[in-house]
């Protein structure tokens, strides 16, 4: 069943005729994503990709109906963006794009949670329910239909995990990228809650890093839940060095708070199997189920 | 002889980003060791969730402020302090703004005896005359930045470079796994991707480096691109230790064949491997 996006999503593109943009919608399109239409000011009425292109999203919503938007539009623009997406009734907002600060981010999260819109993001890779839908910049080639849910706040290190689920015979129901920032629309207890509904998942990857207490809340959430699915985590991070950022934004041990050893000791007291290196998180998995 | 009142009070606000919401701190004990005091006596640390969209709710804080038993004009005092650090945070976009210890002087003086505030990187580029570097990264770094390049300086006599920086996390686990010690984090990837020859130069400068590793798993960054820019580095002749990668993803085929034409032998299409390899070489050596 896959969570939040399938085929029948229906995704709008704003920043889709940029650079970026394009060069990932096209790849969102060729693996059967239903685009349905790009929103860049001041190109309404052109095609691009064979999709047609508005100057706002009030414009577009005037002709098409809309389930999600993948934003990939510059850092100054994310904020204006994203409100407008949230104002014209969109549900689902997925912002790929970086360096947008905190501030900034924690005001259009803010706005968009009083208005039930769910954000990922920013500085996400973006959703992808394998052969169905992709927003952001997921590489598919390493993520099947299966029957795990993932849930990261990394890039490229979930396509890593991904490719070694899929050597063990382990595909993916949804991956969801929720951003390398400290500030970022939904956490791991969000997804995880809709994993939990979901009759495809059977049990859920959770890929974290140090900074933060997003693995801290989710286990606190699965010791009290009536519906837990088996889940497995690989927390990155372990041997950085305290007080320095690395690489995300969010990824930065402050004092006590977002060490590797405090997830890892809350996970596995909320009975989740913590993978010490990343290529035995397939094994924990095949424990689990 | 001046005499300084006992109480001391700090006050901070931080973006909490689970809630989206600035959190704001007050406690009747200040000083450095308010994380600890918030770890053992919780109530003794007033908290409260302000809605970043919204301004502060004076009444609310008023009201706490005057828990603290001081005189009214003192708590009027302490109030506009709190309501102007709030402003501050907002304007400049404040990853922190700290006062601590906020001390009241015997004299009925209110006085920030230490505050500080730390600006997010985004929007710090803004107040280039507040940007202060000395104290929190190494030369190395700075010139890392400098190059828009994110470097974080480690102890161990392992080069690392890679693309993500979960990726690169995971590297220095895999590496420390094997027995190693990796001398930094270097990621190359998103707006970056292109700097690899840069990326290497930079590793290398650091001294006791003996041996370098690179682990790539392409993605949006691509694996042919990033291996031209490892191939230009090796063919200027700026290494001179050896180098063992890791390359798999978009565009790894590509990738391998430019670094072997680039006279590289130790490449892997295995990061655990690869990551055994380097750490078997370096004790070779």
């Amino acid at each position: 069943m896959s969570i939040l996006v399938n085929k029948s999503s229906k995704i709008l593109i704003s920043g889709m005729t940029g650079k970026e943009g394009t060069f990932h919608s096209r790849k969102m399109i060729e693996m059967g994503t239903n685009v349905v239409c790009g929103v860049t000011p001041g190109k309404a009425g052109a095609k691009h990709l064979g999709v047609p292109i508005y100057d706002s999203v009030d414009q577009a919503l005037e002709c098409h109906r809309i389930d999600a938007c993948g934003i990939f539009v510059p850092a100054d623009h994310v904020y204006r963006a994203v409100i407008d997406a949230v104002e014209s009734g969109i549900k689902l907002v997925v912002v790929i794009t970086e360096g947008i600060c905190p501030h900034v981010a924690v005001r259009f999260i803010s706005y968009a949670r009083d208005k039930g819109v769910t954000v990922l993001g920013p500085n996400t890779p973006g959703i992808l329910t394998p052969q169905e839908c992709k927003i952001g910049v997921l590489a598919t080639e390493y993520i099947k239909k299966g029957k795990v849910g993932v849930i990261s706040r990394s890039g490229t290190l979930t396509v890593e995990i991904c490719y070694y689920m899929l050597q063990e015979g382990f595909g993916q129901s949804t991956v969801i990228g929720l951003g390398g920032d400290p500030a970022v629309g939904s956490t791991f207890r969000d997804v995880y809650k809709l994993f939990e509904k979901d009759a495809q998942t059977q049990a859920v990857v959770i890929v974290g890093e140090i900074g933060g207490t997003m693995e801290e809340e989710l286990a606190e959430y699965i010791k009290k839940s009536e519906n837990k699915k088996p889940a497995v985590a690989f927390i990155a991070g372990r041997n950085a060095p305290r007080g320095k950022r690395l690489g995300h934004a969010g990824a930065i041990i402050q004092g006590s708070i977002g060490t590797t050893e405090s997830k890892i000791a809350a996970l596995e007291d909320a009975g989740v199997r913590v993978a010490r290196v990343p290529w035995n998180v397939p094994e924990l998995i095949r424990e689990m189920i | 002889i001046v005499f300084y009142n006992t109480f001391r009070r700090g006050k901070r606000g931080t973006l909490d980003p689970i809630n989206a919401k600035a959190v704001l701190i007050m406690s009747e004990g200040g000083g450095v060791q308010i994380e600890s005091t918030a770890l053992a006596s919780p109530e003794s640390i007033i908290k409260y969730y302000i809605d970043i969209n919204d301004n502060i709710n004076e009444e609310h804080i008023r009201g706490s402020i005057d828990s603290f038993n001081c005189s009214r004009n003192i708590s009027e005092t302490i109030l506009n302090i709190v309501v102007s650090l709030y402003s501050v945070f907002t304007e400049y976009e404040c990853e922190t703004a700290e006062i601590n210890p906020l001390v009241i002087t015997s004299d009925g003086d209110v006085v920030a005896a230490d505050a500080r505030i730390s600006i997010y990187d985004e929007a710090a580029i803004k107040y280039p005359e507040y940007m202060k570097e000395e104290d929190i990264y190494t030369d190395l770094e700075r010139t890392a930045r400098r190059d828009g390049l994110g470097y974080v300086e480690m102890d161990g006599d392992i080069g690392v470079i890679g693309n993500g920086a979960g990726l690169n996390m995971a590297t220095l686990d895999i590496l420390t796994y094997f027995g190693g010690r990796p001398a930094n984090f270097l990621e190359v990837s998103g707006r970056t991707y292109h700097k690899a020859q840069r990326a290497v130069e930079l590793v290398l400068m650091k001294p006791g480096v003996k041996i370098l590793f690179g682990n790539f798993f392409g993605c949006i960054s691509r694996c042919d691109v990033i291996a031209q820019g490892l191939a230009c580095a090796f063919k200027n002749g700026k290494i001179n230790v050896p180098v063992v990668i890791s390359m798999r993803g978009t565009g790894a085929a590509e990738g391998i064949n430019t670094l072997r034409t680039a006279g590289l032998k130790e490449i892997f299409e295995d990061d655990i491997e690869a990551g055994r390899r380097v750490v078997h070489l370096l004790g070779e050596l």
